[in-house]
């Protein structure tokens, strides 16, 4: 068996079938690497259960979508690769009336930002408050990158199944569900494909 | 005989079984109103033949009343024709394929096909479809009709018998840009070979878009109305598995996110869904034709393991990888953020291009950082709330 790669959140996560629980845990017993990412999910996992922020995670995903309505198309570009995580904070739009500079400013942590247009850019304030903001900011902002990592390696693996189509089984099917649909000739067709070894023929329809 | 013929190749037009089922239409069936697009084909009124129903612009030629008139005699053919023959079956593409095949019809009966030295040591592939499965009803011939020119085109000679040769033409008033066709383009597209004494269809040929044959099938020897004995009746192929589904049940699988268009390209309607379920999930196959033609596009939630499955091809459509098997039918298989789809067609590449062109694709080759960021907290937020 291959290594379990993107399984392994679904594993954590109770989500393998049978079979494929069995099979996954037969390979973990016999393979290192795969048995250290077991454990780092799980230790994330147990991480992130013991913190007290579900309304954090759902502001941070809040302006991930907001970040990702300013990228351009697709929508599932790239974004920095971690930890930068000064950009991901930046509101592209004004969320309401504030004492925050508008256009080009410096950032909270001292840094010249690259503002996209219509950006607004929090203000830094004072010069005294500026330094304490930028080490609340810097506080945050680890954290900020520690969940967004944390959610990045969990993210790692859908709860969706790995599929092997059924191609020549789809093939047979096909050719006896349009054989009154055109004027190509499925019985041969279906004949053939009827004989592929390999592949069960579809099931019964269950509902 | 072609080394493919073992890989299955064989999914080529046979001829007889062919318009078997596939054609029940009257004559002046020519000016029926258009197919809607419904999840299962609709029933043709043949009740008023002659009369020009609303929705149509034109009128019947006499050479395509007599076209249609041959397609429609072709279906009946098999039910009262007993005949026993050796065909020649050919598919040309990146992928030639070629093979013998004895079919033998009994009225009432069924019909059997033999493919000739293919499978494991030689031995021939055979199955058996019973003439208790009902015919498919007239849309078929309706779309046939709606999507292209049918005419006569004179008498010629198949397997020693006279047979009428009835020509289908791409709509020459507005080409089918989708497909690679240009307007007033006056396209050969397939030849139809109706024997003049029992109706029975002889030889048939397609072509792709540049007039070269991409499928062709033809009757070598027939012999026909002596009584054929089966001495040995091959296994029955089975009927379409899944359960098909009606318009409220196809407009709820719609809301839940299944893409199962109406008209993915132009022309090409949807006849029927259906509901497959296999171990690793539900399947929706959604069948379509345009009366000539016929594409199956199967849709499953996951994600893609190519591994095992050979003979394909990756080609890029837009940035996503496309996997596609020459032949036919023609295979292919993508995936789309989280739905695998796999299309089987009985069509010219163009075709199946303009399929895949209209399905959704990943928008790029390995998921993006923000889909698995957003995935990763949906997950997390779901063991704060216990279900982790």
């Amino acid at each position: 068996m291959t290594h379990l790669r993107d399984r392994v959140a679904a594993l954590v996560d109770g989500e393998l079938g049978h079979d494929a629980r069995d099979r996954a845990l037969a390979h973990v017993a016999g393979c290192a690497e795969c048995r250290q990412e077991l454990e780092a999910h799980r230790r994330v996992k147990a991480m992130l259960a013991s913190t007290s922020e579900p309304r954090a995670a759902q502001e941070l995903r809040l302006r991930l979508r907001l970040l990702a309505q300013d990228q351009p198309r697709p929508l599932r570009a790239e974004v920095p690769p971690l930890p930068t995580p000064v950009r991901p904070l930046r509101r592209p739009t004004p969320a309401r009336p504030s004492t925050r500079r508008r256009g080009p400013g410096r950032h909270p942590e001292g840094r010249s930002g690259q503002v996209r247009p219509g950006a607004q850019v929090r203000s830094a304030g004072r010069r005294t408050l500026a330094h304490r903001s930028a080490l609340a900011s810097a506080g945050a902002l680890s954290v900020v990158a520690v969940v967004l990592g944390g959610a990045f390696v969990l993210g790692g693996s859908p709860t969706q199944p790995v599929l092997r189509p059924p191609v020549d089984t789809f093939s047979v099917q096909h050719a006896v569900s349009t054989d009154d649909m055109s004027l190509s000739d499925p019985l041969v067709g279906a004949v053939t494909a009827s004989f592929v070894p390999g592949e069960p023929a579809p099931g019964p329809a269950t509902r | 005989m072609s080394r493919h013929a073992n890989r299955t190749a064989a999914r080529v037009p046979g001829a007889m079984p062919a318009l078997v089922g596939v054609l029940v239409a009257s004559v002046g069936l020519a000016w029926v109103a258009p197919a809607p697009a419904h999840a299962t084909a609709p029933r043709i009124d043949v009740s008023s033949p002659g009369v020009s129903p609303a929705g149509v612009s034109r009128a019947a030629t006499g050479s395509e009343v007599h076209a249609l008139d041959l397609l429609e005699r072709a279906a009946r053919a098999e039910e009262s024709t007993p005949y026993e023959g050796t065909q020649f079956v050919a598919s040309w593409g990146r992928v030639t394929t070629s093979y013998l095949v004895e079919v033998e019809n009994v009225p009432g009966r069924g019909t059997a096909a033999r493919l000739l030295g293919v499978g494991p040591d030689h031995a021939p592939v055979e199955g058996f479809r019973s003439a208790a499965a009902p015919f498919g009803d007239v849309g078929h011939l309706r779309l046939l009709a709606r999507n292209y020119d049918l005419a006569g085109a004179g008498v010629a000679t198949v397997a020693g018998r006279p047979v009428d040769v009835v020509e289908v033409r791409a709509d020459d008033r507005d080409g089918d840009e989708d497909r690679g066709q240009t307007p007033g383009d006056d396209l050969l597209v397939a030849r139809v070979w109706v024997d003049s004494e029992t109706g029975l269809v002889l030889r048939r040929e397609a072509y792709d878009p540049t007039g070269r044959t991409v499928r062709a099938s033809a009757f070598l020897d027939l012999r026909v109305g002596l009584p054929v004995r089966m001495s040995s009746v091959p296994p029955e192929i089975p009927g379409p598995s899944g359960q098909a589904l009606d318009d409220e049940a196809l407009a709820s699988k719609r809301s839940q996110g299944w893409t199962c268009p109406d008209e993915p390209v132009d022309g090409l309607l949807l006849q029927e869904v259906r509901r497959l379920q296999r171990h690793d999930g539900e399947v929706m196959q959604m069948s379509y034709s345009d009366g000539l033609e016929s594409v199956s596009v199967f849709e499953q939630r996951g994600r893609l393991d190519m591994a095992g499955l050979e003979g394909f091809r990756v080609v890029r459509v837009g940035q996503a990888p496309v996997h596609v098997r020459d032949g036919l039918p023609m295979q292919v298989v993508w995936v789309a953020e989280d739905t695998v789809f796999t299309v089987v067609a009985d069509a010219p590449g163009t075709t199946v291009a303009a399929v895949v062109a209209a399905l959704p694709r990943a928008t790029t080759d390995e998921e993006g950082v923000l889909t698995r960021i957003e995935r990763g907290l949906r997950r997390a937020q779901s063991w704060f709330r216990g279900n982790g």
